[in-house]
């Protein structure tokens, strides 16, 4: 698992993704985000996650040609995106847990 | 060995091979007994070979491509059990054509002086043990350390299954092996050059230990496969637990078939050597599976 300080956005995404590269997603995200965003994974804020998103799409037509796979991954990833900050709380900014809505059938 | 560097290392061993294979004279015995000319068998030995190199490179390019992936997820919870896997898989594909030259320098041993036969006979039996042993014992260590990760045990019917094939192929070799030792036209001492305790326990023992730990290895990589999560890299882990489920399996039954050669030698020679080579051409389609998933295993990493 990749050293990344607390951020919840971080954790979603990764926990998108690790329903289509289990173990190697945090590995995955971790990569994108300090290669295409050059940030450290631990700041990836709200306002990164289009530009994130849209570098995840790309790197995942290079690992497979399931366009059906990729359109149902990134359209769990803009969940992630449009989800409103929940009450505030002490812990800070809070964010829904995403879980897919519609399972994946392959044809 | 990094990159290019185990391609080196198989071109080097093919030479040696080749190189000895034209530079040791054939046996005149062999000759004779088959009614050949020396260049004949050579170029009978040249139609061996041949597959025998492809079925090795094809190992090496599985290597090549797991030590790839392997040193990528090193750092890894799942990356060290990996590593051991992938070291295993390095002696097995390394004792390949280390073996066979062994062999052929033993051979010419035996050739040039004959009483180095029982000597060559017993390093030869020992160095066909020795290889595959290691190899499986690293990757029974990997495949164990893969299901401590998921924290998975084996399911009872599976213990049933394994222990009752464990039995049925124990107890038959031992059966090869002790019938030949009692039978009329040969016994044990011509074969293995050693009495049958030492035959026993240093031999029998060891392969059908090794055996048993190559099946639960072989399990083990189907036990952790199916509780990986990950669409994409459970499909490419697939891929490569197949391989090297198919390069386990195979292993195991071609030296199955090869140590009760002798026992078996009233059956058609050539039909146990078309068995032998339909064997290593599925160990080599193993050794594809596993630099197949490999590579995309490997991609998921690079990305």
């Amino acid at each position: 698992m990749v050293a990344v300080a607390s951020n919840q956005l971080y954790d979603q995404v990764v926990d998108v993704t690790r329903e289509y590269l289990g173990p190697a997603a945090d590995r995955f995200i971790a990569r994108q985000i300090t290669n295409h965003l050059q940030i450290a994974p631990e700041d990836l804020a709200n306002a990164d996650l289009r530009k994130l998103i849209d570098w995840l799409k790309l790197s995942m037509a290079f690992l497979t040609n399931d366009e059906l796979l990729i359109e149902r991954y990134i359209s769990e990833l803009k969940t992630i995106a449009r989800i409103k900050p929940a009450r505030k709380s002490s812990g800070g900014t809070r964010y829904k847990p995403v879980r897919s809505a519609v399972p994946y059938i392959k044809k | 060995m990094r990159g290019r560097k185990i391609y080196y290392v198989y071109a080097a061993l093919v030479v040696i091979y080749l190189g000895l294979m034209f530079l040791i004279p054939p046996d005149p015995a062999v000759l004779k007994r088959y009614g050949l000319s020396a260049t004949a068998s050579r170029w009978l030995n040249v139609s061996v070979a041949v597959p025998l190199m492809a079925i090795w490179l094809a190992a090496f390019y599985g290597y090549a491509k797991l030590r790839s992936y392997s040193r990528l997820i090193r750092s890894s919870p799942e990356g060290r059990a990996v590593v051991t896997i992938t070291n295993g898989v390095m002696i097995l594909v390394l004792g390949l054509p280390l073996a066979a030259i062994l062999r052929q320098i033993l051979k010419y041993a035996a050739q040039l002086d004959n009483s180095l036969m029982a000597a060559t006979t017993i390093i030869s039996n020992y160095a066909n043990l020795i290889f595959p042993l290691v190899a499986f014992i690293l990757i029974s260590a990997g495949t164990r350390s893969l299901i401590e990760i998921k924290k998975q045990r084996f399911p009872r019917y599976a213990s049933h299954a394994l222990i009752a094939i464990f039995a049925v192929i124990s107890v038959g070799y031992s059966y090869f092996v002790l019938h030949y030792a009692f039978s009329d036209d040969a016994n044990v001492d011509s074969v293995y050059k050693m009495p049958l305790w030492l035959v026993l326990m240093t031999l029998v023992v060891p392969y059908i230990y090794m055996w048993f730990i190559g099946f639960i290895a072989a399990y083990e990589m189907y036990l952790y496969n199916s509780a990986i999560k990950g669409i994409l890299y459970r499909k490419s882990w697939s891929v490569l637990s197949a391989g090297l489920g198919v390069v386990i399996i195979t292993q195991v039954v071609v030296q199955y078939l090869t140590t009760i050669t002798p026992q078996l030698n009233r059956l058609s020679i050539t039909a146990i050597l078309l068995v032998v080579y339909a064997l290593l051409l599925l160990m080599s389609v193993g050794y594809i599976l596993v630099a197949y998933g490999a590579k995309k295993l490997q991609k998921i990493e690079e990305v």
